[in-house]
């Protein structure tokens, strides 16, 4: 890329413009953001009366006292968050593994009997059983309470599944035939030069399903009884859906509208923190780099 | 490659009987419960991050005044009833578990005899001296086919009440409206004659939100329409947007709302923003629950000091009319014992004598406060002093759910609120509960309601709001009722009907 | 074709066959290794659920005994899918589920690519990536969050006194009229269509991204030295190097036409828009899932499964015809 060096003035008008859009679109996006994290550290009678401000007028860490507050919440906040971050770590790698496999499986010409997997996967993909007979799959495992019933029964996403299988079909074929005559099996391809080549795809995957894990707080509804369990999600959700018509009773206060800002701050920012780690398997040519190495 | 689908479908196959016949068979199993040590599961909601655990001071005093093992399983409140569907699909059940909601499922699952039918032991004085006070009202109410299936916990019936600016009032030198005249002229006065004597023109009246069914049905109550359903003069049931009284209604709302008394965007307000434009002075009537003045009045306070709210239970039609208020089910969910956890009579028969036991005033006070001297102490008034030990008060957090406060017992404690309104909060209540015109269809189970219900609403919430708000004409909101009417609102009158007349207890 | 083959082929050429897939088979086993983890998730969590489909022809609800005794029970024939497509709400709910479904696809669909490859074109790497953070934020922001945003943005006067919520002064100054952006009509369509660009843009933009970042540079370079400019680059290198994944998520998409989703909708449905907001994945979620009619809403999941099976063909039939690869 060094070797451009005359730049047209088409060039640089075409630059200003990009970066103007995008710059542009960037800020639209993150304002709603820095709203919550600014409502965050407000009080409470700021949020009731001012409709939307990015710095608070009396800033606060009342809210985060309150959640992280050692004895208060705060044991039952740091307890979720470890869960969701645990959850989130071995989720992801078993999907990885889960997936990489079938998926690289499943791109190898002349496999016999992959048309009727491919078809079978396509099937699942469309048509479901719906939620109780998954449950009651999930409870005759034995998983039923048991983390293993937030992992396993989404390990594939069918859908990421089949993408990576067209990365890998992609892939040169050139390498594998080099590989494969100095002696390697299938599998040792795989591991050798399939995966390192698909560093880009593996991030990406990686991050959809580690944010699905993240966010996930059905699957610890449905499964999970103690609620000693309970990631993250689950309890930020019941936190900030609370509305005064939801509490039926006479006592129940919604929590205060910057309790839930914090809460959401607080769910956000982990995960938010895994994307600048990824960055670098996106950077243009990592793959081609790969090859020639 | 056939073959390989074949081996596919048979592995299949074969995986699918096995599952089944598990599936089949599972959940059925479960031993009976041991008398001398009784551990009972009991599902119910949180509202909270961290509930009581089962371990903690109050939940084992608690097990040793009832003689048994609490176990709890905290349900985050706002997903609760997806948890009761999905837990009874998969036979997962408590002990004791709670009914949010009375969906199609439930009353599906308690007709097909998955839940103990309990109306004959809730009479029996001798053996559960507490349950058998439940009300026979609410108990009609909670009621399927004329079967009780659980045990209630009880809420005020007399809720509903109007949140008002009392010095908005003072400054126009009106008094708290008693009749709807009255009412009609404050909201004229807080929207022209400027409440707040800033000399700007800068308040209307009442604050109504996307929520219209609240402060719409209980003006109905007010000019004398039934809750709900009632009697027409053939004495056969009839939703109540069908009588005429509900027809002056929404035009005494529409007139309100064409002269600006009523936020012009109400169609469109959200219901979690109800208290904002109170808080900021900008309008001074809510008609929601009396109790919201108690919130209201607590915050209001920060911002402008003097700002005074009061609130009142009802105004009448006419000077001369009686008072009718819209009351609340007096229920907040009931407690089912799902056959399948608790087998036979005998353990029945222990798990009521535990119901029967909590809720005794000494039980009742350590879910709602914990332990005396620990986690609240008593004032000179009586009153129960919550302690500030975060740590401490996490040990009563959510156990209040467990609460059924069937009976009325000066042993009970209560605590002081500390905003003025609140003493005036628990008279409205009491007022209230003397004029409560009910539901005359609340136990009835209407077969088309469960599967149309919420569309049948949606017609009518629909034409009623955008008649309010001029979207539609008077005949085009007969015409929605004429819809309503054929696409399965006839369906369910009949019903309705049908269970009335073989109701026993009102005829 | 290959029975028409059959017939004609001798003992011999049979077991000619039979050897080379044998030979072909032992050549791969690693691979079927490597396929039984996946396998395995497939029966286990997906087949074996299947039976679920079932519940569509049947009366039933959460304590229902489907196995065992209740097995020949209940049995309702096509009543619940009878019940459904007679509904008179029905044709509404396919009315907003497919116009929603399809502005999205029109709307929504080609931004992402677009936003990628602005990315792509930047040069300053740290701002490059500062920027492709920023716009993955709203990926995260709850949508109760989004909702309450949305009502303060659109938000109409209460009073005359009043002013309205910034867009809705904004587009009163610019264009003299009043938005009603939560009322009835084509104006909630837009609310939710707008809501999702602003929150799954950014997001949307990583799948393509990593394609972008396979397309080999010595491409580029080649094609500088042949004069050709940015314009001619991008046409002629980067949107054919990302065509294959374009296609592959539009093959995807077409396959949830009638996916909603429900969470959105709910939070911004009042009684003046409901019944333009009203789709197929909220009357499922109040039916099903709160509500526990089972039998009912499988049956209209069944019926979205037929119709995403169909999309998903014809889509992937259409990508092979125009000489993409396709999904399968």
């Amino acid at each position: 890329m060094i070797s451009i060096k005359r730049r047209s003035i088409g060039d640089i008008i075409g630059d200003i413009i990009i970066y103007l859009v995008v710059t542009l679109l960037a800020v639209i996006m993150v304002i709603p953001f820095i709203y919550v994290i600014a409502a965050s550290f407000a009080k409470e009678a700021e949020i009731q009366t001012r409709p939307i401000f990015f710095i608070p007028e009396n800033p606060t860490l009342d809210a985060y006292k309150q959640v992280f507050s050692p004895s208060g919440m705060g044991p039952t906040v740091l307890r979720s968050l470890l869960i969701s971050i645990c959850v989130t770590l071995v989720g992801t790698l078993i999907n990885l593994f889960f997936t990489l496999t079938m998926a690289y499986g499943l791109s190898r010409p002349n496999l016999i009997g992959k048309k009727p997997l491919l078809n079978m996967v396509l099937f699942t993909m469309v048509f479901g059983g719906g939620m109780i007979p998954l449950f009651l799959v999930v409870k005759a495992l034995g998983m039923y309470d048991t983390y293993a019933a937030l992992i396993l029964p989404g390990c594939i996403s069918a859908y990421n599944m089949l993408i990576i299988r067209n990365f890998f079909i992609e892939l040169p074929n050139e390498l594998e035939e080099a590989a494969a005559i100095d002696g390697c099996t299938e599998i040792g391809i795989f591991l050798k030069i399939a995966l390192p080549l698909s560093m880009p795809i593996i991030a990406t995957f990686g991050l959809f399903y580690a944010v699905g894990h993240w966010n996930d707080y059905f699957g610890a509804l449905m499964y999970l009884n103690d609620s000693k369990k309970y990631p993250f999600q689950l309890v930020l959700r019941n936190l900030v859906m609370q509305t005064q018509d939801n509490s039926t009773s006479l006592d129940e206060l919604p929590p205060e509208d910057t309790l839930k800002m914090a809460v959401i701050v607080i769910g956000t920012v982990p995960i938010l923190c895994v994307y600048p780690f990824l960055q670098k398997y996106f950077a243009a040519g990592v793959m081609v780099g790969a090859v020639k190495g | 490659m056939t073959q390989t689908w074949k081996k596919i479908a048979t592995a299949s196959l074969a995986a699918v009987m096995i599952t089944g016949a598990l599936a089949g068979c599972g959940g059925s199993e479960t031993a009976s419960i041991d008398p001398e040590n009784p551990v009972i599961t009991i599902q119910t909601k949180s509202f909270n991050a961290d509930s009581a655990a089962d371990d903690s001071q109050v939940v084992q005093a608690l097990n040793e005044y009832l003689g048994a093992t609490l176990k709890f399983t905290w349900v985050p409140s706002t997903s609760y009833d997806e948890k009761v569907t999905t837990a009874m699909a998969a036979g997962e059940y408590p002990t004791v578990m709670l009914i949010g909601t009375r969906s199609a499922s439930v009353i599906q699952a308690s007709k097909d005899g998955a839940f103990w039918d309990l109306t004959e032991y809730l009479k029996d004085s001798d053996k559960y001296p507490n349950l058998a006070q439940t009300s026979e009202l609410v108990n009609h109410n909670i009621s399927i086919d004329g079967h009780v299936y659980g045990i209630y916990r009880t809420r005020e019936l007399g809720r509903a009440g109007v949140t008002i600016r009392k010095d908005w009032l003072d400054n126009l030198g009106l008094d708290i409206p008693t009749t709807i005249e009255e009412f009609s002229n404050v909201l004229r006065a807080f929207t022209e004659d400027d409440p707040d004597g800033n000399g700007v023109d800068d308040t209307y009246g009442m604050i109504v939100t996307d929520y219209l069914d609240g402060p719409l049905n209980n003006l109905a109550i007010w000019m004398g329409a039934p809750n709900g359903w009632g009697l027409d003069e053939n004495g056969e049931l009839k939703p109540a947007f069908m009588f005429d009284e509900w027809k002056e209604t929404l035009n005494l709302m529409k007139s309100w709302y064409d002269a600006g008394y009523i936020n012009s965007d109400m169609a469109t307000y959200s219901s979690d923003k109800w208290n904002e434009q109170f808080l900021t002075g900008q309008a001074g009537v809510i008609i929601d629950v009396a109790d919201r003045a108690r919130r209201v009045a607590a915050n209001i306070a920060e911002l402008n000091p003097s700002a005074v709210v009061d609130v009142f239970g009802y105004v009448t039609k006419d000077a001369d009319t009686e008072p009718r208020t819209l009351p609340t089910t007096g229920y907040d969910g009931y407690f089912v014992i799902p056959k399948a956890s608790v087998t036979t009579e005998e353990d029945l028969d222990l798990v009521l004598t535990i119901l029967d036991k909590a809720n005794d005033a000494t039980a009742e006070n350590y879910m709602n406060y914990g332990i005396e001297g620990i986690h609240y102490t008593l004032d000179e008034e009586g009153y129960a002093v919550k302690t500030e030990d975060e740590a401490l008060l996490k040990e009563v957090n959510d156990l209040n759910q467990f609460a059924m406060g069937i009976v009325d017992s000066d042993d009970k404690l209560s605590t002081k609120y500390t905003v003025e309104v609140a003493e005036k909060i628990e008279q409205v209540y009491e007022e209230n509960r003397n004029w409560a015109v009910s539901n005359p269809v609340e136990p009835y189970i209407s077969d088309t309601y469960s599967t149309k219900g919420p569309q049948l609403d949606a017609i009518m919430a629909e034409a009623n709001t955008k008649y309010i708000v001029g979207q539609i004409t008077e005949e085009e909101w007969d015409a929605q009722v004429e819809r309503w009417l054929s696409q399965g609102g006839q369906g369910v009158i009949d019903d309705y009907n049908e269970a009335y007349a073989a109701d026993d207890s009102v005829n | 074709m290959a029975k028409a083959q059959k017939v004609a082929l001798s003992a011999e050429e049979k077991a000619v066959i039979k050897r080379k897939r044998k030979a072909q088979i032992f050549k791969d086993r690693w691979v079927y290794l490597l396929l039984l983890p996946g396998f395995l998730y497939f029966i286990i969590f997906k087949i074996v659920p299947m039976w679920g489909i079932l519940i569509a022809f049947k009366d039933y609800f959460p304590t229902t005994q489907f196995w065992g005794a209740g097995l020949t029970k209940n049995w309702i024939g096509f009543d619940n899918f009878i019940q459904f497509f007679t509904d008179s709400s029905f044709l509404q709910l396919l009315r907003n589920t497919l116009i929603i479904s399809l502005m999205n696809i029109i709307f929504f669909f080609p931004l992402p690519i677009i936003l990628a490859l602005l990315l792509n074109e930047m040069k300053v790497q740290w701002y490059k990536k500062a920027v492709q953070t920023l716009v993955y934020v709203p990926h995260f922001v709850s949508m109760v969050v989004i909702a309450s945003i949305t009502f303060m943005l659109v938000k109409e006067p209460s009073s005359s006194a009043q002013s309205g919520g910034a867009l809705y002064e904004i587009v009163k100054t610019l264009t003299g009229k009043e938005m009603h952006a939560l009322g009835g009509g084509w104006a909630i369509y837009w609310v939710l269509l707008i809501q999702n660009i602003w929150k799954e843009t950014g997001w949307g933009t990583i799948i393509f991204l990593a394609a972008l970042a396979g397309v080999d540079v010595e491409q580029y370079e080649a094609a500088i030295v042949d004069g050709a400019n940015r314009w001619q680059q991008l046409i002629y290198i980067t949107i054919p190097a990302i065509m294959g994944t374009v296609v592959t998520m539009f093959v995807l998409r077409m396959g949830s036409v009638l996916d909603t989703g429900f969470e959105q909708i709910i939070l911004m449905q009042n009684t003046l828009n409901r019944t333009n907001s009203e789709t197929f994945d909220t009357y499922v979620y109040q039916y099903g899932r709160v509500e526990g009619n089972y039998g009912y809403t499988t049956a209209v999941s069944l019926f979205k499964s037929i119709v995403s099976l169909i999309c998903i063909q014809t889509a992937n039939r259409l990508a092979k015809a125009v000489g993409q690869a396709g999904l399968f």
